[in-house]
Order: structure tokens, then C-alpha cells, then sequence
């Protein structure tokens, strides 16, 4: 039988070093892992715990007034955090979707983004900022956007010795706001059948500027409906542009049926999700008076 | 209670605690998995990765020589039984061959999930490591499903020993359609033709777990003598026993079963998952055996959910609004072993409307699924689910409100059921009649933010009555204990310590209620079909007044005074005279 | 291969060697024989084992056991002697919010973590808490009922 191991490392280079050896997997809430490691869909021989590492764990403002949030601290710190709730409520309110309060007091949005699943509710609002992930590895350091790191169900860009160190959000933009919205048969505790992270910077006209829209659980990673966002840049930020666009983000779905639901149904989510979506980062810029 | 001539009542109707419920809030309540014996090993199942397959073999050679197992068996290390065998259950029986292939696969499976080994071994790691070493040849064959493939002619059938019943002449062919069972009376083709109105529904229901959140848990013991105790979460700690016994070949004066606290049963807890083959491991490794089912044991393919089915209804009525007509055919899913007849939830799903006119046809379907069982009123709200919209759509025909409709078809007292049978007593009448008068029917819909409705739908269903047996000790202080032979799996515990309470004229902290294992209570059926309270109430205050009987003659004795002249209340026995029992202690010490 | 770890439970220090594959919820169960915390699913989703560590209700199922080296955590034997019973525990047993009982001690916890956060819930906010515990049987209003009771009764007011 082989024997599992445990690693504790109090620092990055430790955790390179430990995660270079033969078999090794990488630890942070444990909420994947763990059920992983029961069912013997994962059969790693060392596992590294990440969590006594502080870059890994550590939330804090970065000298341009964004956010470096470790790839390990929990959600709930995360959620709980004055800067996150202040400036990126978008990530709160993805945190706060994941699992239940119990999975949030231990997984992790390192965890989140590198197990990959295509219904990962923290990587659209990331996406949709612009998040970095900050990456260590046996060559060095590096920059990944997060959009870059998923790139199939349960599987990512990283090698197997890389550490996702932290997360990296530009400071929020003027009159810009993003918030992710998914539909669920049940309130709690169940994974989207889709979902609509979005983000636009409206001008003084109320124009759009700028736009991310990313899709959850509709391809096989996070899809950014690029078509739909390009759509929207010039246009006045209206339902009607709003529509269009949804109309357009369902078009660029990929969807395939399955338990959870008809490929027909999850591009109807889309449409349905994108639009809510978007009026809703319009009502965050202009306030809830502005006419529709 | 406001019946006539009823007295009133000091304890039953108040609203008291569970006395069950400080365990509970505490985490100190015993549930099987919680048990630790001296010694005790782990048992673990191996499971068919096949949904239909022949075992060609299985080679157990290289598991039993891992260091650290104790113990492995298959098929071939229980007796076999022959088809017709079956252990009493009620006023009929429950079908030991698929009870034992429902725990041990015998020369076949027929689900993913049907076990076909088991292991015992010091640790679960160990025994986990042993079933990987257990060699299964299997030869697989196709499979179906879905009740319509299993079917059409030319469907893999599940079983040579299943010839389809109620069918004359007997079949000659074995057949995936287990039985057929027909309820009519009148001529219902002709009504439905001459009818007014008429409406169909098909539905399709799926099958669903009953969800309980315990799993299955059991720990085994066979002593120096072979005397086997099994612990278990069951709804019936008899049922369990005659299972275990029936399986193994064992006499009953060897066996015990006690049952633990129930963590959610609803119906998938009658039938022993497990048990039979806990007690053979015990017996082989002379140490207790522990089996505890994991979720994934439980969802595939360790437990028995509910049925799925197909059914096909219609009704008919005239313009009046009566019905005149109803036909229904039932197709269910047993799943991988013949289980469910149709006939209770045919029933049940018509009975509470007259009809002169009637045809339902009911089939149970095996299909290479997990064995179904009951999971609440076994069926009936499957049916009901597709009967009361057929309902619904003739309403919508004939334009009528469907309240009215109800109480202008429903059954009464006398009427007949639909197997013939007057209703003795049906107060549904009074029931339409005050859902009529209820705010939730009467009073207006609101509007708000999403578009609102009202419906209506009814449910009927016949619970049980069975054995059960209760018995009374009164303690050296006068207080009762109550040893009851029903599993309480919805606080018939509480129940019983009411009616006993009021009975003796004493507090429910006065009295002390306890589940009996099978060797300390009298037989009695398991809890289901809603049976348990009505009947073992009735049971204990025949006991309550026996006992009671038999002190007030003591007293009599011990107050030297005629029986006819003590009078009992509050735990205090007096005569006419003045004379009184000067404490409970004394009528009860010789 | 198994790790010495140093840990709390329910006040008393622990110092154990704990197999690296195995769980909190084993050490607590096997382990330290405290059989109170239940396993319902084994992943996540149901909340039966649900305890605290340093305040925080989480599965324990979910946690390795050489994690829990430094963590204080609290079972549902850690809320009462036996003899005075928890606020929240006191009212689930008025209200009846237990019946097979088998979520009870993970639903207790995460009530007792909301309210040492946040001693006047809502309805909402109630549910929201015990949102990671499925309960079979009560259908959650007596457990929500209890709570808010337990709550008036925490914060000195309430019958």
C-alpha cells in the first residue's frame, strides 16, 4: 500500500521544493482534495499544505491601491475582508456562494481557479476585474492572468511544481462596477447550472467603455463572451444594449446537456443571467434612480 | 379532546418534550455507527461494477492473505435459498431469496452497486485494500433501464426464475414484468366511451432516495456459545432477526437483534442491508464487525429507493360533473429484484372518488437498477402525483371548480373501495368541507412579483396494523417502565410514556419508556405504514389497566378490604374506609 | 504514514500520532471516541460533521488530521456538562426541532457560531447559517424557531 505523506512548509521555496518531488499535490481548504482523495479520483503520495505560508494566506493592498489575496486564504477571510467588501463586492458576494459557510471557512480561491471545474463560481468576478495569479515555480515567478490558467474540466496551465501564491486585482476602475450572478435549483449548497460574471465602465454619457462578461458551467472552462462585450464598447449602457448583448453572450455558449440541465436551458440561463447581470453593474455606477 | 362523554385528560393533548431529546441535543445519543466493541474489526462490501453481468468466478485467494484481514465471503458461504422462501411480516411475508441477493449477489447481478463479497479486516484501510485484491470474472450482458426497454420483446431478462403473475394462462417464458394485478368492476371502456368528458394524464415519475442521513450501520457479535447479537439502524428489530436467521440457516434462539437510534428511516430501513452477512463475518473472525455504509454505498446501489413508474390515467364524467369512469394503468420500477405490488397504490391513488365504473392494471417491472423500496406511503404519492392532475384536467373540462368536484365525487362511509370493500368509516367530507372554509382556500390570491396559483390535490392511504406488543414492569417505587416492541422512529417513545403517564394518573418524567431488542419484548412487526402509535397505545393501556388491575388486588390484600372498595389515583391506592396505601412502595412489595 | 499533532478539543489538549489519509472527523470519532460529531456523506455536503475550529463551523470531514496541529476545536460534547444544556440545545428540545436527531449536533454548532457572531439574527440570517446542514425531517421551522429563541434568551430577554 502506498503510504501518503504530509508536508508543512513555512515558506515558498519550501513549498517548490516539496511540490517538485514525485506524486506531490498541493493543499489549501481541502474542500476538492479531500472528497478526491476518498473516492480515489486522486491518488497523490505527498501532500503539501500551503496554509502556514504567509504570502499564501496573507490579504493586503498592493502600492497602486488593487489587492494581492492569497491563493489559500479562506473565503470566508476573504469575504469578511473591509478592502474586498469595499472595493471588489463582486468577489464577496462569489465567495459567499461556494458550497456553505462551513466549505467557505476552508476553501480557497487558489483552490477555486486551479481545480478547474467549468461551474467554479470565484473565477468569473476574477476574470471580469482582470485578476492576475501570481505563480512560483521551479523557474521562477511569474504572472498568469487567471483567464489563462484553467484550460480544460480539472485541468490547468501550471506544472505540476507551481504555486498559485496569490491573486492580484487591479484597483477598481471609475464608474466601473462587476457582479456574478448563477442560477441553482436550490439556494445553498448546489453547483451552477450556469453562470454570468460581468463588468463595465460606463463614461459621463453613460456609455460603455469597457466590458468582461465570463460564463460559468456553459464550456469547458470559464468562457469569456468576447463577441457580446465588443457589442456593448460605444454603446449607451441601456437595457436594450443590455439585451443584445445577453442575446449574444447565449450565442457564444457552449453548453452540453446533462443531469443539471438541457443545453437549451443553460443558453436561456445565459441570456436571462447576462442581462440581470449587467443592469445590475449599471444601477452599482449610477445608483438605484437612474432611469432604465 | 372534545369527544362525548370522554374525560378530560391530564397529559395527552399537552404539548411535552420528546423525552428522547436531551440525547439528541447532545450528541450522546447511540446510533450503530457510534458503537465500539472490544476488538472490533471493520467490514466492508465489495459491489458489482456491472449493471447486468454473470459472476463467472471470484477468486478470494490473494484477499485473504493481505496481513490484517480476517475474513472474506461470498455467495457460497450462505445457504442457498429456494425461491419460494419467505419470512412473515404482518398479516402476509416478505421474499427471502431477493432479501439474500439483495445482500450477497448469487450467480449474478443485476445493478451497479448489488454486493458481491464482503471482507472483514483490523482497519478500513486494510479492508479497503482487500476488496481491490478480490478477482471478479464477470461476464457482462446487456442491460435496460428504462421500464419501457425492459418491456419490449426481445428485452435481456433479469430473471429465469420470474414468470409474470396473475397472468392466465401461466406464462411459459420467464419475463422482466413480475405481475400483473387488475381492479375492476363495471363496464369501464363503454362509460368512459358514453362519458361527457373525459381526460387523460400520462406522468413519468423517477425513482428518488428517501435521502435519511444516516447510512446504513450495523456492528455483529457471536459469542463463545454462537449466540450472534446485532446492533443495527432498522425499523424492525423482528423483521431483522427472522431476515438474518432465514439467510443463515440460524434458529432464532441464537440471534439477537437490538435496535439503535434511527437516523432517518422512511421506509428504507425494513428490509436488512448488510446484517446477514455482518453476523457470518463475526462468526468466521470471532471478533465483533463492525459495517458501516458509506454515502456512495448508500446512493449506489447499497439501498433500496423509491420506485420510479409510468402511469397512464383517465377519467371520465358526465356533465353533471360525476365521474362515471376511471381506467389506470401503473407500470413500476422495482428495480433490479421483483418487490412493490402495484395493487396498495392503485388503490390508494382511487379510492376516494364513487365510481360505478372502474379498470386500473398495475405491473411491477424489474430493471437493472437498485432494488426499490418504500419510501413513505410505498408509492402512493407517485400515483396520486398523476391521478389527482387527471383530476384536475377533467375539472378544467368540464369547467369546474375542482373543490366542487371533490366534494361531488368523493367517497363516503359505504362507499365501496375499489376492490369492493365499504368504506367502514371516511370522513372526507368533513375534510373538503373545511379546507372550504380554510383562509388558505378562501382568501384571495395576492399579487406579487411572480404570478401566483391555488390547487388542490387529494392523498389517501391505508396504514397498517400488524403485531405489536408492549409490556409494563412496575418499579420497587410504583413507577411504570414501559419495554416497547416498535422501533420509534417518530417519537412513539414519547408517545407511549403520555398514554402510560395518564393511565397511572402520573407525570411523564415518571415514567421510564425503553425500545426492546427481540429477546426482551414480545414480536412486533416494524414501524411503518403509520401503524405504531395507534396500535401499541392500544397495546399499552390494556397493559396499564392490567397492571393496575393486579396491584389494586394487592392493595386490596395489604388493606384488607374488599377489591371492589379501593379506588386508584396519582400512584396512590385508598379504600372507602380511609385507608390508603401509604406509598406506592407498599402494594408493590409482598 | 502517520504525524504527531498537538491539538484542542473542547478545552482539553490533545497529543496524538494521527495517519495522514485520515480526517478530523476520524480522529474525533475513532480516535478520541467523541461520537458525537456524525458522518452523513463524507463530502462536504451535508454538514453532519459539522464542528468548530477556532470559532469557525467547518466539516470535519473535510480537514486531514494533520492539519488540526494548534487548532481549538469544539464538538457538540463540548457545549454542555450533560446536566445544563446550551441555550440553543434547551430550546430545540422545547421547540421539538429534533426528531431522528442525527443533524442535530452539526446544526447546533453552526447555530452556536452565529450567535457568538451575531447575537440578534434574522430569519434570514438564521438560515442562512445552518444553509450547510440538511435536516431530513423537521423541514428546518422548529430548528430556525429555536434558534431565534435561543437567541432572545442569550441576549437576557425572552421566555
Amino acid at each position: 500500500m502506498p503510504t501518503l505523506e504530509f508536508d508543512q512548509p513555512s515558506s515558498l521555496a519550501e513549498a517548490v521544493a516539496a511540490l517538485a518531488r514525485d506524486g506531490a499535490r498541493p493543499l489549501a481548504g481541502g474542500t476538492d482534495l479531500v472528497p478526491q482523495l476518498r473516492e480515489g479520483r486522486r491518488t497523490p503520495r505527498l501532500i503539501v499544505d500551503l496554509k502556514r505560508i504567509t504570502e499564501l494566506t496573507a490579504i493586503r493592498e498592493t502600492s497602486d491601491g488593487g489587492l494581492l489575496i492569497g491563493a489559500a486564504a479562506s473565503l470566508s477571510s476573504i469575504a469578511n475582508h473591509p478592502l474586498v467588501v469595499a472595493r471588489y463586492p463582486a468577489v464577496v458576494r462569489a465567495a459567499r456562494m461556494v458550497g456553505s459557510l462551513q466549505i467557505q471557512n476552508r476553501a480557497s480561491l487558489g483552490g477555486n481557479i486551479c481545480n478547474a471545474a467549468p461551474s467554479a463560481d470565484g473565477v468569473p468576478p476574477l476574470i471580469c476585474l482582470g485578476a492576475e495569479g501570481l505563480v512560483v515555480g521551479p523557474g521562477g515567478e511569474r504572472t498568469v492572468p487567471v483567464e489563462a490558467i484553467a484550460t480544460g474540466p480539472g485541468r490547468t496551465a501550471l506544472g505540476p511544481a507551481d504555486v498559485l501564491v496569490a491573486i492580484r486585482l487591479p484597483p477598481p476602475a471609475e464608474r466601473s462596477a462587476a457582479t456574478y450572478l448563477r442560477f441553482t435549483p436550490r439556494r445553498e449548497m448546489d453547483i451552477a447550472i450556469a453562470g454570468a460574471g460581468t463588468w463595465i465602465a460606463l463614461d459621463a454619457a453613460g456609455r460603455v467603455t469597457a466590458a468582461r462578461i465570463v460564463l460559468a458551467a456553459v464550456a469547458p472552462v470559464p468562457l469569456r463572451a468576447r463577441g457580446a462585450e465588443a457589442l456593448l464598447i460605444g454603446a449607451v449602457g441601456d437595457a436594450g444594449a443590455f439585451e443584445t448583448a445577453a442575446d449574444k453572450a447565449a450565442a457564444e455558449a457552449q453548453p452540453i446537456s446533462d443531469t443539471r440541465g438541457s443545453a437549451d436551458y443553460r443558453r436561456s440561463l445565459v441570456r436571462v443571467l447576462t442581462k440581470r447581470a449587467l443592469l445590475a453593474c449599471r444601477e452599482q455606477i449610477l445608483g438605484p434612480g437612474a432611469a432604465a | 379532546m372534545s369527544a362525548e362523554g370522554a374525560t378530560s385528560l391530564s397529559v395527552i393533548g399537552r404539548r411535552v418534550p420528546r423525552v428522547d431529546a436531551r440525547e439528541r441535543v447532545t450528541g450522546t445519543a447511540v446510533y450503530a455507527a457510534d458503537l465500539a466493541l472490544p476488538g472490533m474489526v471493520v467490514a466492508r462490501q465489495l459491489r458489482s461494477p456491472h449493471a447486468h453481468a454473470i459472476i463467472c468466478s471470484i477468486d478470494t485467494t490473494r484477499a485473504r492473505a493481505l496481513p490484517g484481514v480476517l475474513a472474506v465471503l461470498t455467495a457460497e458461504d450462505f445457504p442457498p435459498l429456494p425461491t419460494d422462501a419467505t419470512v412473515p411480516m404482518g398479516e402476509t411475508g416478505y421474499d427471502m431469496w431477493m432479501v439474500a441477493e439483495l445482500n450477497m449477489a448469487r450467480g449474478k447481478v443485476h445493478w451497479v452497486g448489488q454486493p458481491v463479497a464482503a471482507v472483514a479486516a483490523v482497519d478500513r484501510e486494510t479492508a479497503d485494500a482487500a476488496l481491490a485484491l478480490i478477482a471478479v470474472d464477470y461476464e457482462p450482458l446487456p442491460s435496460v433501464v428504462r421500464i419501457a426497454d425492459a418491456m419490449k420483446p426481445g428485452a435481456p431478462v433479469l430473471h429465469d426464475r420470474v414468470f409474470t403473475k396473475g397472468v392466465e394462462p401461466r406464462p411459459q417464458n420467464p419475463s422482466n414484468v413480475c405481475s400483473r394485478v387488475v381492479i375492476s368492476r363495471g363496464e369501464t371502456a363503454r362509460a368512459l366511451a358514453d362519458a361527457a368528458a373525459t381526460a387523460t394524464i400520462s406522468a413519468e415519475v423517477d425513482t428518488a432516495h428517501q435521502g435519511y442521513l444516516e447510512p446504513q450501520a450495523m456492528v455483529a457479535q457471536v459469542d463463545a456459545n454462537g449466540f450472534a447479537t446485532v446492533w443495527t439502524s432498522t425499523q424492525g428489530q423482528f423483521t431483522t432477526e427472522l431476515m438474518i436467521a432465514r439467510m443463515l440457516g440460524l434458529p432464532q434462539s441464537k440471534l439477537k437483534v437490538v435496535p439503535l437510534e434511527v437516523g432517518g428511516a422512511f421506509g428504507g430501513k425494513i428490509a436488512i442491508h448488510g446484517e446477514a452477512v455482518a453476523v457470518k463475518l463475526a462468526e468466521r473472525c470471532r471478533r465483533p464487525v463492525k459495517l458501516v455504509f458509506t454515502r456512495e454505498d448508500v446512493l449506489q446501489g447499497g439501498s433500496g429507493p423509491a420506485i420510479g413508474a409510468l402511469f397512464d390515467i383517465t377519467v371520465g364524467a358526465d356533465r353533471d360533473g360525476k365521474v362515471v369512469a376511471i381506467e389506470g394503468t401503473y407500470v413500476l420500477d422495482a428495480g433490479g429484484l421483483p418487490g412493490l405490488s402495484p395493487s396498495l397504490l392503485m388503490q390508494a391513488s382511487a379510492a376516494l372518488y364513487q365510481t360505478p365504473n372502474l379498470k386500473l392494471t398495475g405491473s411491477d417491472v424489474v430493471t437493472n437498477k437498485p432494488r426499490t423500496e418504500a419510501y413513505r406511503a410505498p408509492g402512493g404519492i407517485q400515483a396520486a402525483f398523476a391521478f389527482e392532475q387527471a383530476m384536475d384536467a377533467l375539472c378544467q373540462k368540464l369547467d369546474l371548480d375542482p373543490l366542487e368536484f371533490r366534494k361531488r365525487n368523493a367517497s363516503v362511509t359505504g362507499s365501496l373501495m375499489p376492490i369492493g370493500t365499504p368504506f367502514p368509516s371516511l370522513g372526507l367530507t368533513t375534510i373538503l368541507d373545511r379546507v372550504g372554509e380554510h383562509p388558505c382556500w378562501r382568501d384571495p390570491l395576492s399579487a406579487g412579483r411572480l404570478p401566483r396559483g391555488r390547487g388542490l390535490a387529494l392523498g389517501y392511504w391505508r396504514g397498517t396494523s400488524m403485531t405489536s406488543a408492549a409490556h409494563i414492569t412496575v418499579a420497587g417505587d410504583g413507577r411504570p417502565m414501559v419495554t416497547m416492541g416498535p422501533v420509534d422512529i417518530s417519537g412513539t417513545r414519547t408517545t407511549m410514556a403520555q398514554v402510560v403517564a395518564e393511565e397511572f394518573g402520573l407525570s411523564v418524567d415518571d415514567v421510564h419508556v425503553q425500545t426492546g431488542d427481540t429477546k426482551s419484548v414480545g414480536y412486533s412487526d416494524g414501524a411503518a405504514g403509520s401503524r405504531v402509535a395507534r396500535t401499541t397505545t392500544a397495546a399499552l393501556v390494556e397493559a396499564a389497566r392490567d397492571a393496575l388491575g393486579q396491584l389494586r388486588r394487592r392493595a386490596g390484600e395489604k388493606l384488607q378490604s374488599g377489591i371492589d372498595d379501593v379506588s386508584y389515583a396519582a400512584g396512590v391506592f385508598r379504600t372507602s374506609r380511609g385507608g390508603r396505601s401509604p406509598s406506592r412502595n407498599s402494594c408493590r412489595r409482598r | 504514514m502517520s504525524t504527531p499533532v498537538t491539538f484542542k478539543v473542547n478545552g482539553i489538549t490533545y497529543r496524538r500520532d494521527v495517519a495522514v489519509g485520515d480526517t478530523l472527523l476520524d480522529v474525533l470519532r475513532d480516535g478520541l471516541a467523541l461520537t458525537g460529531t456524525k458522518e452523513g456523506c463524507g463530502n462536504g455536503n451535508c454538514g453532519t460533521c459539522t464542528v468548530l475550529i477556532d470559532g469557525a463551523p467547518v466539516n470535519a470531514c473535510l480537514v486531514l488530521a494533520p492539519e488540526i496541529a494548534g487548532a481549538d476545536i469544539v464538538t457538540i460534547e463540548g457545549l454542555s456538562d450533560g446536566r445544563t444544556l446550551h441555550p440553543i440545545q434547551q430550546a430545540l428540545v422545547e421547540t421539538g426541532g429534533t426528531q431522528c436527531g442525527f443533524c442535530t449536533p452539526g446544526i447546533v454548532l453552526s447555530a452556536k457560531a452565529l450567535l457568538d457572531a451575531n447575537p440578534a439574527p434574522s430569519d434570514h440570517e438564521i438560515r442562512q447559517a445552518i444553509a450547510g446542514n440538511l435536516c431530513r425531517c423537521t423541514g428546518y421551522g422548529k430548528i430556525v424557531e429555536a434558534i431565534a429563541v435561543a437567541a432572545e434568551r442569550m441576549r437576557g430577554g425572552g421566555a
